[in-house]
């Protein structure tokens, strides 16, 4: 079968729409031959507003009931294919803010990552680790604002870590005791409808969908119009050996390492002991480095004849207090989690009848684009040389979705953009600068750096100043475009419309 | 003939004094301890000094002038009962026995290895270790940090870290479910190599506070590398851990593999560097320093290098040994036990000697922006001071194995220990008017007399500092009538202003009125002065500026002179005077032309091994100017400020230091070195600027701007 187009067959097209005004990805994938249509919905989500100081912020997070509404119109409430690259609310809160329209809508086909899977023992490993830390950070959270702590830098590292959280909705209590012995059951759990954690919105995907598929790197999944649209699997990383560090000194620190179960468990048992209260003296034993015979608590009003406990309570000496510094490890593992969610990315090269390809990389950290290279495409366990690698499809790149909205880890460089080299490469970055920059903590008073500036700088250069922000000028992007592959269409004339989209004919 | 007096209730005869405090040890990592799946523990015995007049009494905690360790385990909410190392069951068993399940070994553990590591540097040194001080923001100065805090058991999480911002060391603890051993606790506090490591962080943060800084890659790269070799070579000096490491090798004695299996080993305990295992006692390629581009990478080829210096030196000081043993150098021969033991001995006296070079090199070094071949040029010129005869060819040792690694430091013609010396002051003519004088310092009003106890050394070291900074700063004045009397009017300014009290200030102007008078601050400026000098709160240097002003005004008799000492600001790489309207206005302003910072005056004298005697006086000066991202837009700051520009001189993207460390020698007062970072650098500036802008590995997005704590990140196992 031949690849080029028949010009005696039906026109055929791709349009690839971004919802603007978003810090979040909503992307609409339409797919025309002839009179058919194919629909498929990749995210749908925007960053939630936590503060009161955010005006921009607030209003994107309202914004979202207009790219819904937008949705619903176009599509029908009928979707070909839903899309959810990973677990973060900036992704998924549509179907949280918006769920009464989405409950309407039929999904023939669910695409997710094989880190969704419940029935595969490491996903399930990888999802228990990372339920159980949010779990515990929430709780951390909720245990400085009841008792706040005395030294600033302290309260610092608890606002970080509120900050971190809010890419999850509402999170459950770990229902496994804590300590870490028993993992969840396997089994699936009725969906919780309507929706409040971004789990909760995948686990309704599942249910709603006719058909799910989880999907393994290196896999070849044919979708779109009489299956002519082609779906490489580009991550996230299934060796074990890329995710799961059990040993701290195996290994290089720069590879996908997950966060350990021993972090999240030393997390738990910091926790309960210092949230415990302070009259339960079974409570007091448990997860104690030492015997019982050691155990000596003496209050701050209250050292008595006791010199070491008062050096540590002396007033002149406040700034030099302990009592909140493992919320260091709290922050960090906040953070790791983060990345790792991140990185579990369903990351997808879509490849045209033309041989172009489209890559939509979800949020995938650089560590993530590094694997890529560990198979071929499509993976042939039986021939290992065989079919292409990660480099020949990215040398066919001509249209790329900028991971994490510009942020400068989630776009690899060498092993990254600088092998999209086809001259006709276009990029959509999903971001709001301005709701970016509001996102401002005490260690990081100018907010997110979103785009980036440098790898701004070279996408503008790589794509000749193709590039469809979501806050983007009209007119330039009308004007940047005039010779591109891509059509450019906007959803009406006012300056700033709902969506743009790129058109290309097949 | 002088009558004897009885004495009545004769008291006995004093006990003589022990030769020294000894306290056990674990040799061994815990950690690796587990990997090996056989908890065989090494033990050691640190032998302190018994009683130490300078390191104060000694009380329960264990605490002395030096550290307080505190244990408090705020995540178990507990406070463990302290050590009394001076109970006799302490006493009469070298310490207690060690332990992991009683809380009082690991202070006692803590407490013997922080010391240790204290003393090891400051006989390298010469001088007494001093903590990083700590900005006060109420009263605008900095203030000495007497004792460093120690929390064994500060965190529940396998990590241990220098805070700068508490000047504490924190050991953390967890709970290693996955390790054969089974689910065990493992405590930072009871690893040698880990309490060395973080114990030099906080001494390094005493020498050189801004060194933790980020201006390059190498600022981390350094901190970490010289830690880790601390660490190394400190670990090589606990003979038992190199017998005992001899003895798990069982057969396989031969010679190469003695030693790097140590190494080895140490790279895999201490996991927060994984980056060490790539290097050390690997083949060295030149291209791997240059190819670092990571602060890990670089720090851990730092450390290689300096390993290949001591295997080097290892080798040509046993190669006799083996002669007359009859053993062919790395031969695989198996080594009789005698030998085994002289090798041992002689492995741990090297690491004795290199560890000592490279501390000493430290007091060679610049005051800010440090740069990983700039530490060869310190050690070798360090070396050089003290053994001017390098029999045993140490000095080459380390030229070859840095230039091996690809080190090399900028603006040397050639990689030889004779031009890697760093340079003296151009002009070394007395007679010349360009040379620089420093008996006007030296001579009048510092305070060279040894200290014994802490808190009097602090306070020595930091009135000869405010002293040097007076003294810098001062403008050229001249008073027509009676130079002299003006000379030691601000001689005596400089003594009593230094001590920070305001009753000394008050003697002063009580003292000086006449002189006070005969310069023109009469009447309501008398008044005036008086008032400010005597307020609360003020800090020393605003005093000194608030004098300065007073005489400086356009109604005294006092004239300044035009010009500046040019050749001391060449030389020392900053500007007292601006040099000229348009330039350097990123440089703030001071009472007496720009500002101007003094770090450090300290005395030291070391000896070398041939009854060498040096003493040196190391004094830092630093000067810091706003530095900007976008180049345009240093440039507009640095023009001189017109009304209206629009150009906001309160703020900056970054601070960029530029200064330089001065070595005197108080034999001859002569200054030897001048070792210096041009202020006005155009390109150390673009470097820094670069260094900045790119970003960091540990999420730039989320946490960019000055990392309060550069190490608690870095040392996450």
């Amino acid at each position: 079968m031949s690849d080029a187009p028949d010009p005696a067959a039906a026109p055929e097209n791709i349009a690839i729409r971004m919802y603007r005004g978003l810090l979040g990805d909503c992307f609409l994938l339409t797919h025309r031959r002839g009179k058919d249509v194919y629909r498929a919905l990749i995210d749908c989500g925007v960053l939630q507003c936590i503060g009161s100081n955010k005006p921009n912020t607030k209003a994107a997070l309202d914004h979202i009931d207009a790219v819904v509404a937008d949705l619903q119109t176009e599509t029908g409430g009928h979707l070909n294919l839903m899309v959810a690259t990973h677990e973060h609310y900036d992704h998924l809160a549509g179907f949280l803010r918006r769920f009464d329209i989405f409950q309407n809508f039929t999904i023939d086909q669910l695409w997710l990552g094989w880190t969704e899977n419940r029935q595969d023992d490491e996903a399930q490993r990888i999802r228990d680790n990372g339920r159980r830390a949010l779990s515990a950070l929430a709780q951390v959270v909720d245990h400085a604002d009841k008792k706040p702590f005395a030294l600033d830098a302290d309260k610092d590292r608890v606002e970080s870590v509120r900050q971190l959280l809010q890419f999850y909705g509402e999170i459950d209590p770990a229902d496994d005791g804590g300590m870490g012995l028993a993992a969840a059951p396997a089994a699936a759990r009725a969906p919780r409808v309507p929706p409040r954690s971004c789990s909760d919105v995948l686990d309704w995907l599942k249910s709603r969908a006719k058909n799910t598929d989880y999907l393994e790197p290196g896999e070849l999944v044919s979708f779109g119009i009489d299956n002519r649209l082609k779906a490489h699997v580009l991550g996230p990383p299934r060796t074990g050996a890329r995710l799961l560090q059990l040993n701290p000194s195996d290994g290089d620190a720069r590879e996908v390492y997950l966060v350990r179960p021993d972090d999240v468990n030393a997390m738990v048992g910091t926790l309960n002991s210092v949230t415990a209260p302070e009259e339960d003296p079974a409570l007091r034993v448990a997860g104690r480095p030492f015997s019982a015979r050691f155990t000596r608590w003496v209050d701050e009003d209250d050292t008595g004849g006791d010199e070491v406990s008062a050096l540590y309570y002396a007033a002149e000496a406040q700034d030099r207090r302990i009592d909140g510094e493992w919320l260091g490890s709290a922050e960090l593992l906040a953070l790791k989690i983060d990345g790792d969610v991140n990185n579990t990315s369903l990351a997808l090269a879509v490849e045209l009848p033309g041989r172009q390809t489209m890559v939509f990389p979800g949020d995938a950290q650089v560590g993530n684009w590094l694997s890529w290279s560990d198979q071929r495409y499509p993976h042939d366990p039986n021939d290992k040389d065989s079919g292409e690698t990660i480099d020949d499809l990215l040398a066919r790149t001509i249209f790329y979705k900028v991971g994490h909205h510009a942020s400068h880890n989630a776009t690899a460089k060498e092993r990254g953009l600088e092998l999209m080299t086809h001259p006709d490469l276009v990029a959509m970055i999903p971001v709001v600068a301005a709701v970016a920059g509001e996102q401002q903590t005490k260690s990081n008073p100018d907010g997110w750096a979103m785009p980036y500036g440098d790898l701004y700088t070279r996408l503008k250069a790589k794509t000749r100043e193709r590039i469809i922000r979501g806050d983007g000028v009209r007119a330039d992007e009308e004007k940047a475009f005039a010779g591109s592959v891509f059509e450019l269409h906007y959803s009406g004339e006012e300056p700033e419309p709902l969506w743009a989209e790129l058109r290309m004919g097949l | 003939m002088t009558k004897l007096i009885p004495r009545k209730g004769k008291r006995p005869p004093p006990l003589p004094a022990p030769q020294a405090r000894r306290l056990q040890v674990y040799a061994f990592d815990p950690s690796a301890a587990l990997e090996l799946g056989s908890s065989k523990f090494s033990h050691a015995t640190i032998s302190l000094p018994w009683d130490d007049s300078a390191d104060g009494t000694l009380r329960p905690g264990p605490v002395n002038d030096y550290v307080e360790v505190i244990d408090v385990d705020p995540c178990s909410r507990q406070f463990y009962a302290p050590i009394d190392l001076e109970a006799p069951e302490v006493l009469g068993q070298n310490g207690l026995p060690p332990t992991e399940r009683d809380p009082r070994f690991h202070q006692q553990m803590v407490f013997a290895v922080v010391m240790k590591t204290i003393k090891l540097f400051e006989r390298a040194l010469g001088r007494k270790v001093l903590w990083a001080p700590q900005w006060n923001d109420q009263k605008k100065t900095y203030e000495m940090t007497l004792k460093l805090r120690v929390y064994p058991h500060a965190l529940r999480e396998a990590n241990a870290y220098y805070s700068r911002s508490k000047r504490a060391l924190l050991f953390g603890y967890f709970n290693a479910t996955q390790r054969s051993a089974g689910a065990t606790w493992v405590f930072t506090a009871l690893s040698h190599d880990i309490i060395v490591h973080e114990t030099t962080h906080a001494i390094l943060d005493g020498l050189h506070p801004r060194y933790a800084e980020p201006t390059s890659v190498d600022s981390l790269a350094f901190h970490e590398g010289f830690a880790d070799i601390a660490a190394l070579f400190s670990h090589f000096q606990l003979e038992e851990a190199v017998r005992d490491h001899i003895a798990r090798c069982g057969g396989e004695l031969g010679q190469k593999g003695l030693l790097s299996g140590l190494a080895r080993q140490f790279a895999q305990g201490t996991s927060g560097r994984l980056a060490l295992r790539d290097f050390i006692d690997k083949d060295p390629k030149p291209e791997d320093f240059e190819n670092a581009t990571e602060a890990h990478d670089r720090g851990a080829i730092l450390v290689a290098a300096v390993f290949d210096a001591f295997l080097a030196i290892y080798r040509n000081r046993t190669a006799d040994l083996l002669r007359i043993a009859g053993v062919e150098p790395d031969s695989g021969a198996s080594l009789h036990p005698d030998l085994v033991a002289r090798l041992a001995r002689e492995a741990s006296k090297t690491a004795d000697h290199v560890l000592r070079m490279c501390i000493r090199a430290l007091d060679y070094m610049p005051p800010v922006d440090v740069r990983m071949g700039e530490f060869l040029r310190a050690i070798i010129t360090a070396d050089a001071d003290l053994i001017p005869d390098d029999q045993l060819n140490y000095r080459i040792a380390f030229v070859e194995a840095f230039r091996r690694r690809g080190i090399y430091p900028e603006n040397v013609l050639s990689m030889s220990p004779d031009n890697l010396l760093w340079d003296p002051p151009v002009v070394q003519d007395e007679d010349d008017p360009l040379y620089l004088a420093t008996d006007s310092i030296l001579n009048e009003g510092l305070n060279l007399v040894a200290q014994f106890k802490r808190s009097e050394i602090m306070d020595t070291a930091e009135e000869n500092r405010r002293k040097v900074w007076y003294w810098m700063t001062q403008p050229e004045l001249s008073f027509a009538p009676d130079e002299k009397k003006l000379q030691d009017f601000l001689t005596a300014a400089r003594i009593e202003f230094s001590k920070g009290e305001s009753r000394a200030v008050e003697r002063f102007l009580e003292d000086h009125d006449a002189d006070l008078t005969a310069f023109g601050v009469t009447g309501a400026l008398h008044e005036q002065l008086q008032r400010e000098l005597l307020r609360k709160n003020v800090s020393h240097f605003a005093r000194w500026e608030i004098l300065l002003r007073t005489l400086m005004r356009p109604g005294t008799n006092l004239v300044a002179k035009p010009g500046v000492d040019r050749a001391w600001e060449r030389e020392l790489g900053i500007y007292f005077q601006r040099p000229g309207a348009d330039m350097l206005n990123t440089i703030r302003d001071s009472a007496s032309g720009l500002s101007v910072e003094v770090h450090k005056v300290r005395l030291t004298r070391r000896a070398g091994p041939d009854g060498q005697d040096v003493r040196q006086l190391v004094i830092e000066v630093a000067q810091r100017r706003r530095g900007f991202f976008d180049p345009a837009e240093q440039c507009a700051q640095d023009k001189a400020p017109q009304p209206g520009d629009g150009v906001d001189r309160s703020k900056s993207d970054f601070i960029f230091r530029g200064g330089a460390t001065l070595i005197i020698d108080l034999r001859d007062g002569k200054l030897r070195y001048v070792i210096r970072k041009r202020i006005d650098d155009a390109e150390r500036l673009d470097l820094q600027r670069q260094y900045l802008q790119a970003p960091g590995e540990l999420g730039f997005t989320y946490n960019r701007g000055e990392a309060k704590e550069p190490f608690a990140m870095v040392h996450r196992i």
